[in-house]
């Protein structure tokens, strides 16, 4: 294959590499942001996430349509109230203080993992695409000087990773609309920039804590239920998503939901055109030491206010 | 109207408040005076709700507020203008009246009068809450707390680093809550606007009541006053 085509394959992966890191780091962005709290635990919503989107295909059975559809509509949801009950439970008891939430989302991400090892298993399963067509993309030939379009030998897309792209943008523009358009979102912007203001105008700070939590650990599952079809479920996968995660949220700027988006998007088409070009391995050490210049010449990030 | 008895409070260990007790009625300015740390502030969250140790009692209208969690301690007309404005400043100025009538969202006209008030936040309505001028963010914090319709209002040196015109402004806002009947406590270390404004002086020193003077005996105590302002 020529380089252009090459090159729009590499692009077209990273793109869906981009939405499904969009989606997982917005989760992580919202929580920090809203709550000041670093949830090192978030992976493993994501990975709790997969796993249900594997249980809710195999109880619907029959069509792969119906069982996505249907994991679709509630794991996120099934995520994100076991999100809130744990806020409830644990990071409300230790009063949200940043050290002892570290340790305390830590335990809970070993918490998770283990009991998903104990009742799912080791064993990495796959669920199955509800459509998977093979779409062949074109490309633009000018050798003889005229332009015309051709179809090159392997330059094509599943028609569920378009999907899944579509998806992740259509989330994403709902979640910028529940920010920016309702109240729930006035008062998350609210309780982000004053905790105790907030509590003197009447938000009830605890409340929406448990919102952030659970949509943020929500966020994370709906991208692990449309990845799925595409990696398969295991226990161990919310490694990478965390650490891909904190690296665009870093990167964007902590707590900045368009920083994380923006920085997604970035590490997404990167990782997508080294690993193509190159190596998997060299497309991380390329976003490490991304992260580590911005860390060393801009600590708030690319799109960060520098609030502490 | 709002009455406290026997406030102790603090951040922790730190005890900064010792049995404060004073009263202030619908339709009064009572002004908080003392020096920097003897506790002005800190009485205002006692009030508020927001420290994490108090004793004593905080009544509203026979409302202990003290027994309540504190994000619904507004919700008994209790509207807050902290000390250095604190306005929700990535939120625009719209957003940030919304969020002080969120305890009174049926009432459609409030935003209005408070518009009426500070016209000059009408004209800002869309822009951030932090790239106001200093004077405009102060009427953005005192709109916000007013769009609660208070019945007591807290003012934390609302004309601290404000220019003469903005001082008049937001002093002619607080005469007018006064006139409408609200309690209004208030913190000042000017002793022009306390003798302008209050109708009742409470003092503090190291976190307990030192004195308490009515309107009539402000002039024969200028000098005790003085003293305890450090002017």
């Amino acid at each position: 294959m020529d380089f252009g085509p090459y090159l729009m394959l590499a692009i077209m992966e990273g793109a869906l590499t981009a939405a499904v890191l969009a989606l997982t780091a917005s989760g992580l962005a919202l929580v920090f942001g809203v709550m000041r709290v670093v949830n090192v635990a978030h992976g493993e919503f994501f990975m709790l996430g997969a796993v249900l989107a594997w249980w809710v295909t195999q109880l619907a059975g029959g069509s792969p349509v119906l069982g996505f559809l249907l994991a679709l509509c509630v794991v996120p949801v099934l995520v994100g109230m076991l999100a809130a009950f744990v806020d409830m439970t644990i990071l409300k008891r230790i009063n949200y203080d940043p050290e002892r939430t570290i340790v305390a989302t830590i335990g809970i991400l070993y918490i998770l993992q283990q009991v998903t090892l104990m009742t799912y298993g080791p064993e990495a399963r796959p669920v199955a695409p509800p459509f998977n067509a093979r779409i062949a993309l074109p490309w633009i030939d000018m050798s003889d000087g005229t332009l015309r379009l051709y179809w090159p030998w392997g330059l094509s897309i599943t028609s569920y990773k378009l999907f899944v792209i579509g998806a992740a943008c259509v989330v994403l523009l709902g979640l910028w609309a529940l920010m920016t358009k309702t109240k729930l979102g006035l008062l998350m912007r609210a309780t982000e920039q004053d905790r105790e203001m907030a509590l003197a105008f009447g938000i009830p700070v605890q409340r929406i804590y448990a919102i952030a939590f659970g949509l943020g650990a929500g966020m994370a599952a709906l991208a692990a239920v449309l990845i799925v079809p595409i990696q398969q479920a295991h226990y161990l996968m919310g490694g990478d998503p965390l650490l891909l995660s904190f690296i665009v949220v870093i990167i964007g700027g902590l707590g900045s939901l368009p920083g994380a988006i923006l920085a997604a998007l970035l590490i997404g088409l990167s990782d997508g055109i080294i690993s193509i070009f190159f190596s998997p391995t060299l497309a991380k050490i390329f976003a490490t030491l991304f992260v580590a210049f911005v860390l060393v010449f801009r600590p708030k990030g690319l799109w960060g206010t520098g609030k502490p | 109207m709002l009455k406290l008895e026997a406030v102790s409070a603090g951040y922790g260990s730190a005890q900064v408040l010792r049995t404060v007790s004073f009263e202030a009625k619908a339709g009064e300015i009572l002004c908080l005076v003392g020096r920097n740390g003897a506790g002005k502030t800190t009485t205002m969250k006692a009030i508020m709700g927001l420290l994490p140790e108090m004793k004593g009692k905080v009544v509203v209208d026979g409302t202990v507020l003290s027994d309540l969690p504190s994000h619904k301690v507004p919700f008994y007309g209790i509207g807050y203008v902290p000390q250095g404005r604190r306005l929700f400043g990535a939120l625009t100025v719209a957003e940030n009246l919304s969020v002080g009538c969120l305890t009174n969202d049926k009432d459609t006209t409030v935003l209005e009068e408070v518009l009426r008030v500070f016209p000059r936040l009408k004209e800002r309505l869309a822009q951030r809450a932090d790239t106001l001028s200093g004077g405009e963010q102060q009427m953005l914090a005192m709109g916000r707390a007013m769009c609660l319709r208070p019945k007591v209002l807290l003012l934390d040196e609302p004309t601290e680093g404000l220019q003469p015109s903005m001082v008049l402004t937001i002093r002619d806002a607080a005469d007018l809550m006064r006139r409408r009947g609200v309690a209004v406590v208030l913190v000042e270390q000017r002793l022009d606007a306390i003798t302008a404004l209050a109708d009742k002086v409470v003092m503090l020193e190291n976190g307990q009541v030192r004195g308490k003077l009515s309107r009539a005996q402000l002039a024969s105590e200028n000098d005790r006053l003085c003293d305890l302002l450090g002017v």
